[in-house]
């Protein structure tokens, strides 16, 4: 491959954050899972309540009735909130480093000193950081079924829960994409991190507020977390109708992005 | 062959590059002269393919620099005037690194070059001197041995010699017909290797001239010390120059234009010390203005 020294830099630059937040929601997966008991989740819920206001507790995601099932739990107490929150981190900090810091550092002359195109090294970019994204999901799915079928033999929904992994990865395509954009358009890093990584934290704090209170339910159609819609997953809902908008607008991200900054002046 | 035409790049409050038209034929060694912030270096951002011109456009072997950039970079070798290396490298690391890029495998050139100019190429680049990254940055400029080399004020942070090593290898280069672009505000630095001198001044060129026509054109000052205070004044009263007499037995003589006159009138005196003042931009700017900059 033609670029595989920029592809062995970026696994060196990155393998540090991405094993850290791999690690991180590996172990609360494998938690969350242990924390299921089949003959009702009186304990759980009371322990939480315990612990929490349950306005707090429904804010957060951690919203859930005595009976239910495995994948109801991990839906909400790890993909309501919390994988928001870690993943997000490794989507701001690698999507910055993808174009934006090779732009403000200077690097990027030495890069397109070499005869490749914008396109090419902003598109392999691209592809680096959205392989990333897909592998830390892939991973996360496989140990979450694996844990499953260890702790409750046959008790995980295991349908759902990959199509629930896919709707993630297509929901971070479009945060990872924003991030993408803002490094591809802009020639410093506080600018790009102003809008990459702003606009994906204001629509997951929205997402939190509308959990709040029913009054502030309105809040839904104002972050685009509302396009994942866990309920019909499990349900077996339609959901395909907001996986086909997620696709197209995480390709129309990525591919903005490359396309700007193939046509834009560098300031290198 | 790098051809500029009509080149405009306007960044506002008057920065930038204005109708800027040059061209560089093969083989050729261009010297780009012009004090900090004239447009040099915006110029050469042109010619990489880094901005897009407002009007006009900059070829280089007939191929667009904005839209056939990775085409033209086959075939250049690039020093930027602040190198950006990847610092979390070592010197060797970020050589092969970008020769990897550019598909070149010998690294028998790039060995020659690291030994050449002495460069301790298995420090870790974010702890190198500005001289040292200057190394790291012409190993990998020459290293693939390009037809054409566009230097971004190549010898800033060499000491005077590595400059030395610098000025002889861009002799080598002309030798071999490469054709070369190299900026400075130093008139000095490129005068011995170049053939053409393009001088630009707040984003407009000022001249293009052969560098023979430019060199007869110099003139320079000299100070000249006495063996005695009258032997100074004596010289004031006799002499055809233009002089400043300057602390006792010491006077400055000013636009020599041919030394050998100066070195005639002097043979009746006793002179214990010469200086010749440092040839710089700023006195080539009066002389081409007569004084009118």
């Amino acid at each position: 491959m033609k670029l595989k020294s920029l592809l062995l830099f970026n696994i060196k630059q990155n393998y540090g954050i991405f094993s850290v937040i791999l690690g991180v929601m590996v172990l609360y997966l494998s938690v969350i899972i242990n924390m299921y008991d089949p003959n009702g989740l009186e304990e759980l819920i009371a322990l939480a309540k315990f612990k929490m206001s349950s306005d707090l507790l429904t804010a957060f995601g951690f919203d859930i009735e005595k009976n239910a099932s495995l994948i109801r739990l991990i839906t909400s107490y790890f993909y309501g909130m919390l994988i928001y929150f870690v993943l997000i981190i490794y989507v701001i900090i690698v999507g910055n480093r993808m174009i934006v810091e090779h732009v403000n550092k200077g690097t990027m002359g030495y890069l397109l000193s070499t005869p490749h195109t914008r396109t090419k090294i902003a598109g392999f970019q691209g592809f680096f950081f959205i392989t990333g994204v897909f592998l830390l999901l892939m991973i996360l799915t496989i140990v979450g079924i694996v844990v499953s079928e260890i702790s409750f033999p046959g008790l995980l929904d295991i349908k759902a829960f990959i199509l629930l992994n896919i709707g993630m990865f297509l929901l971070f395509g479009m945060f990872s994409g924003i991030s993408f954009f803002s490094s591809c358009v802009f020639n410093e890093t506080k600018n790009a991190l102003a809008l990459g990584a702003g606009l994906p934290l204001f629509f997951i704090i929205v997402n939190i507020l509308k959990n709040v209170d029913p009054s502030l339910n309105f809040l839904k159609n104002f972050t685009i977390v509302s396009l994942l819609d866990s309920d019909a997953i499990i349900s077996g809902g339609n959901y395909f109708f907001s996986f086909l908008i997620m696709f197209i607008s995480s390709f129309a991200l990525y591919f903005l992005g490359v396309k700007l900054f193939a046509k834009r002046d560098l300031s290198l | 062959m790098i051809e500029i035409r009509n080149l405009t790049k306007d960044f506002g409050r008057n920065k930038g590059v204005f109708d800027i038209s040059f061209t560089i034929k093969e083989g050729e060694v261009f010297g780009f002269l012009g004090p900090n912030g004239a447009g040099k270096t915006t110029t050469i951002r042109h010619l990489m393919g880094f901005l897009n011109a407002d009007i006009g456009n900059c070829s280089i072997n007939g191929l667009d620099c904005r839209k056939q950039t990775a085409e033209i970079m086959k075939n250049v070798g690039y020093l930027p005037g602040e190198p950006a290396l990847f610092d979390s490298m070592t010197g060797f690391e970020f050589i092969k690194f970008i020769a990897r890029l550019r598909h070149k495998t010998d690294m028998s050139l790039c060995s020659k070059l690291i030994e050449r100019f002495e460069l301790d190429a298995i420090t870790k680049i974010r702890k190198m001197s500005k001289g040292m990254k200057q190394k790291v940055a012409i190993v990998t400029a020459f290293m693939s041995d390009p037809e054409i080399l566009i230097l971004d004020e190549p010898t800033s942070g060499l000491d005077p010699l590595m400059r030395v090593e610098f000025d002889n290898m861009i002799t080598e280069q002309k030798k071999m017909g490469k054709t070369i672009l190299m900026s400075s505000h130093n008139f000095e630095e490129v005068e011995r290797n170049c053939d053409t001198i393009g001088i630009i001044r707040t984003g407009k060129m000022v001249c293009i001239e052969d560098i023979h026509t430019l060199l007869s054109k110099k003139k320079k000052n000299y100070t000249l010390v006495f063996a005695a205070e009258n032997e100074a004044l004596r010289f004031v009263k006799t002499t055809k120059f233009e002089i400043t007499p300057s602390a006792f037995s010491s006077v400055e003589v000013k636009s020599v234009e041919n030394f050998n006159d100066l070195i005639q009138e002097l043979q009746l005196f006793n002179v214990i010390d010469i200086q010749s003042e440092t040839y710089t931009l700023e006195h080539l700017f009066m002389q081409y203005y007569g004084g009118n900059n």
